[in-house]
């Protein structure tokens, strides 16, 4: 049987090498999310059980609460705040680790470390470095500021934990990428008079843009999603001013057992990066190159 | 003179590694201190009363052995199972044609984009429903394949020449043996990073084992560390050493995946 | 390179993904031989533990204690508890779990830490009945939720059937955990809201300590404490919301209608009728915000002011008793002393109420396993059992007979402070306990964000939280009522 009409035959291989992921995907993320818009549909009892239909009331209720919209909007803002200096940082501490030099694996190893370190360890030390009076933070600058109990600040403390947790993996991503830009090519351009710049932007970016993108899309995704970190920092405070739309999610499910609200707020957060995801899409078109 | 300008950027390049290290090494730090030491004004790293007090302590409560291996075991099956339901679907979104693909991958994307808290709950009732719990299988089930390790699979397979694909398929390689004899040895690298990607998700999953497993010699480390922080919340150097702890294997499992990652770096160059 | 046929190939994926499964699947199974595993490692590591271990030597190390659990006899019933415990708290439990399985060897009791209350209670909530436990330990605030549950079985019931004898419990505990007379389940954890302070700064500044009634006092001393340098800061509150219901209960006006909702069905927030919130924010406010002392601002400065006061920066610290006293460990530059809180002034007609946990029976509709579970809690019970607990965690005791224990003795003579603690609780009144309502997390969220932006705001006063509070509060109970009819 030789593979001589492509695309006219019905060929049931690529649906079979897909099954195992479709149906663990299908089982445990689109049933339960199905579920979920069931739910926000209706209203749930003090055990979370959907008693009454009440059609889209949930949302409008939502939607229409300033406080929501507050939270929605810092939701964004810390998804910035996060992916940004994450994705930029990341990118140069890869390009510093890129090239094969002397001991080169000992700073690569110590740039991808807060990759291993778990939200809980890395929350622990970092409130401990933000801690007033004696914490290094405040040593270091000299100041005597309660970083993480202003509301003001809460909010950049959380997401400098979060980038900082973010980096390793973004580095080993953007290594992948950076790597595969073959040496030979980088020297000739070199060769041909191409400064580092030069070499950066009309080789090295266009070569690893896949994983460019992916890390991109990585972060934004993620960053809409940070939980940990919130949970045990700052635990949505102080007065709400580190509650972004996860951590929304997850106090009505978990702690108020409003489970009608979580399932409509988490329908929301999912057009909403689904939305911000299309867009980037469209600039794959663009930019990236296979 | 170009030496001196090597070494100067190792230098710098080490000094930047150490900004990204100091929390970690600051922990480790901490971790051998009492309550008093580490609240001392100004900031101390080193001082001559730090003991083994607060690891004793960690080991004597929690059985910490028992924890590790769950975690490893739990992790390693997540692994496993990602990289080869991963490489599949990857494989087949890169090579195929058919039906329904753009539709699928869009799903398979959408799928990243589903709040992962927002299932918990669902997902917990389907594991009791299924008799699962306090199984090995009922904590990695839902993460036996995962919509971002097909993707970052997908991205690397895209990159793999044409040519080289057309070239086996001339010499009468099917798909199965291109996938595992040449695309899977290539991909190495960006397997790998899927690889550390799963690992690390798994081995800081807290929530999710708290649901689904009762007994103690089922659980994990994240909760054993869990257990100590929620009582002895304000002694940090009783919680750092627990945290330490569970911080240690997956650094010495990291270093050593690192050696895979950079073997397939310099094997992934694809010559044509 | 080899030809194979393509049937050959997708049937080879075929078996590869089927034999992946399978070989899951039977991991899965293994997950019971990881017990008997788990008790064979024990042994070894067991030698390890004992000499590195520094807990009791009733307790032995931790992998012991995980395979003491698990080797259940075969034939004896097998009992399960889900508790919320850590520390101290889980390791008395789990002595007490041990002596119990091994002084009888019809039930096998095995225990299991299930996160901090919400998240436990979170899982409980969400757990389908046949995959319950038989027995439940968890906070009083979640009394609303659970005794109209159709899963859970009143003590009173067994207590009435066998005419067992409860009579030695401090009523005032009795009172918190019963409604219409009936007890619904055993009080384990017992702590009260009250004054812990640094003894040595205290007498340096010549403050008399037991001349503290009211919270002025308490600020007159703070005041002198820092004036005489022995202190950074004079006093704080430990601000969960709790601090601020316990207040309401000493004003003698309720926090919820329906007689805090023990008479009915709570609908609205009523601690503002007769202007007792307005008066207990008023007074926080004057006296924390003087520069000496250290206002709450949000829970993250609770651990703060935790930590302050462990170290001897702040001079007292208005909170649960227990809380403080499990962590004495940590204190190193002072003796540790604690007193009953003080009153918002002289004209309250109520008084504090009690807090901590208990442990339910849970209805799975097997008799065996329910009188198992009850067997249990009448061991529990026992004067000496429920001394050793109390001594062990700081936590006070639930009964007099506990309290006269030898072993509580023994503890009182080493902290004598205890006494006073008990004293407070003695002198509470049962009328005035804690309110019973369905949203509680919500609720004392609502009050701690309100309480905190009072001191760090300064657009936002005492009587613009209460308010706020009550606005939030009622539209909660709205939903809920709406949500849960009858």
């Amino acid at each position: 049987m030789k593979k001589s009409s492509k695309g006219k035959k019905w060929e049931w291989q690529p649906y079979l090498l897909l099954l195992p992921s479709l149906i663990i995907i299908g089982g445990f993320v689109f049933f339960p999310f199905i579920k979920n818009i069931y739910t926000s549909l209706t209203l749930t009892n003090a055990s979370g059980n959907p008693i009454k239909f009440v059609g889209m009331r949930n949302y409008m209720k939502i939607l229409t609460s300033s406080e929501f919209r507050e939270t929605l909007l810092r939701t964004f803002k810390f998804a910035l705040m996060v992916g940004i200096p994450s994705f930029v940082i990341g990118f140069v501490l890869a390009l510093a680790a890129a090239e094969h030099k002397r001991g080169s694996r000992i700073y690569e190893t110590m740039f991808t470390i807060p990759l291993v370190i778990a939200a809980a360890p890395a929350s622990v030390i970092w409130y401990l470095i933000f801690a007033p009076h004696a914490g290094v933070l405040n040593y270091v600058l000299k100041t005597d500021y309660a970083w993480l109990a202003e509301p003001k600040m809460a909010i950049w403390c959380v997401a400098a934990v979060t980038a900082w947790s973010g980096l390793g993996m973004n580095v080993i991503f953007l290594l992948t990428g950076l790597r595969n830009v073959s040496a030979e090519l980088l020297e000739s351009a070199q060769l041909d008079g191409a400064g580092y710049f030069g070499r950066l932007f009309y080789i090295t970016i266009p070569i690893a843009s896949p994983q460019i993108f992916f890390v991109i899309f990585y972060n934004i995704v993620l960053s809409f999603q940070t939980f940990a970190q919130i949970r045990l920092l700052t635990n949505g405070g102080p007065y709400q001013s580190t509650r972004t739309l996860i951590w929304s999610i997850y106090e009505e499910a978990f702690r108020n057992t409003r489970f009608d609200y979580a399932c409509a707020q988490s329908v929301i957060l999912f057009l909403i990066i689904f939305v911000i995801t299309r867009i980037q899409f469209l600039f794959e078109k663009k930019g990236v190159n296979y | 003179m170009r030496k001196r300008k090597e070494a100067i950027f190792f230098f710098l390049k080490l000094l930047l590694g150490g900004l990204v290290i100091f929390p970690l090494f600051y922990g480790v730090c901490l971790s051998f201190m009492g309550m008093a030491d580490i609240f001392k004004m100004p900031p101390v790293f080193f001082t001559d009363r730090m003991s083994w007090k607060n690891y004793q302590a960690v080991f004597g409560r929690v059985p910490i052995f028992t924890y590790f291996k769950n975690t490893l075991l739990v992790s390693g099956i997540q692994v496993a199972a990602q990289i080869i339901t991963s490489s599949l679907a990857a494989y087949a979104f890169t090579f195929f044609e058919f039906k329904g693909k753009k539709p699928l991958f869009v799903l398979v994307l959408a799928s990243m984009m589903i709040p992962y808290e927002s299932n918990l709950i669902s997902n917990y009732l389907t594991i009791c429903g299924l008799k699962l719990t306090d199984t090995y299988l009922g904590l990695t089930l839902p993460f036996l394949a995962n919509g971002m390790s097909i993707f970052i699979l997908r991205q690397f397979y895209m990159t793999i020449p044409r040519e080289l694909k057309e070239a086996s398929v001339i010499d009468g390689c099917s798909h199965m043996n291109f996938l595992v004899r040449i695309a899977f040895p290539i991909s190495k690298s960006a397997t790998a990073s899927l690889g550390l990607y799963a690992f690390v998700n798994a081995y800081n999953q807290y929530f999710w084992p708290l649901l689904v497993t009762n007994k103690d010699a089922m659980r994990t480390i994240q909760i054993g560390t869990g257990i100590l922080k929620d009582s002895e919340g304000a002694d940090y150097g009783l919680v750092l050493a627990a945290a330490m702890t569970a911080v240690l294997p997956a650094i010495i499992i990291f270093i050593f995946g690192q050696k895979s990652l950079v073997k397939g770096m310099v094997a992934g160059a694809v010559k044509g | 390179m080899k030809k194979k046929s393509k049937w050959f190939q997708k049937a080879v994926s075929a078996v590869c993904v089927l034999s992946m499964m399978a070989s899951l699947a039977a991991c899965g199974s293994s997950g019971n031989s990881a017990e008997e595993n788990s008790a064979k490692d024990a042994k070894q590591e067991e030698a390890e533990a004992v000499q590195e271990t520094n807990v009791s030597e009733e307790t032995g190390g931790g992998e012991e204690a995980a395979a003491d659990q698990e080797t259940s006899g075969g034939d004896k019933v097998e009992i399960t508890v889900w508790h919320m415990l850590s520390g101290v708290g889980e390791e008395a439990f789990t002595q007490i779990v041990n002596d119990f399985n091994a002084s009888q060897d019809k039930y096998h009791v095995v225990s299991e830490f299930q996160g901090s209350w919400y998240d436990s209670f979170a899982k409980f909530k969400a757990t389908p009945k046949e995959s319950l436990p038989d027995i439940y330990q968890i906070v009083v605030e979640c009394m609303g939720y659970l005794k109209d549950s159709d899963y859970v079985i009143p003590i009173q019931d067994y207590i009435d059937s066998e005419g067992f004898d409860v009579s030695g419990m401090q009523e005032n505990i009795r009172s918190l955990y019963t409604i219409d007379d009936t007890l619904y389940c055993m009080p384990l954890s017992v702590t009260m809201l009250s004054v812990s302070y640094n003894k040595e700064a205290l007498e340096n500044a010549g403050v008399d300590v037991n001349s503290i009634k009211t919270i002025a006092d308490l600020d007159a001393a703070a005041k002198k404490v820092v004036d005489a340098g022995e202190a950074k800061y004079g006093w704080s509150i430990l601000s969960d919301g709790w601090q601020v219901e316990e207040y309401m209960c000493l004003s003698g006006d309720p926090t919820f209608d329906n007689n805090n909702g023990r008479s009915g069905q709570v609908t609205r927030c009523v601690m503002n009728d007769n202007g007792a919130a307005d008066t207990i924010f008023n007074t926080f406010y004057e006296y924390l915000s003087k520069d000496y002392n250290y206002p709450p601002t949000t829970t993250i400065a609770s651990s703060d002011i935790t930590t302050a006061f462990l170290t001897g920066d702040l001079a007292m610290l208005v909170g649960s008793s227990q809380w403080i006293l499990k962590q004495e460990s940590s204190i190193e530059n002072f003796t540790l002393g604690q007193i009953a809180a003080p009153i918002t002034n002289e004209e309250v007609t109520g008084s504090f109420s009690p807090g901590g946990n208990g442990v339910w029976m849970i209805d799975k509709g097997d008799e065996e396993k329910q009188r198992g579970a009850w067997e249990f809690i009448k061991y529990l019970w026992q004067d000496e059992v429920m001394g050793y607990y109390a001594a062990y965690t700081g936590y006070t005791p639930v009964s007099t007979g506990a309290y006269n224990s030898q072993v509580y003795t023994e503890f009182r003579e080493k902290k004598p402070f205890v006494e006073a603690i008990w004293k407070e609780l003695e002198e509470c009144r049962p009328e005035y306990v804690g309110a019973v309502f369905g949203s509680y997390y919500d609720f004392r969220n609502i009050v701690m964000d309100a309480f905190g932006q009072m001191f760090g705001d300064e657009n936002f006063g005492p009587e613009d939280a209460v308010e706020r509070i009550i606005t939030q509060i009622d539209e909660t109970i709205e939903l809920y009522n709406e949500a849960n009819p009858g």
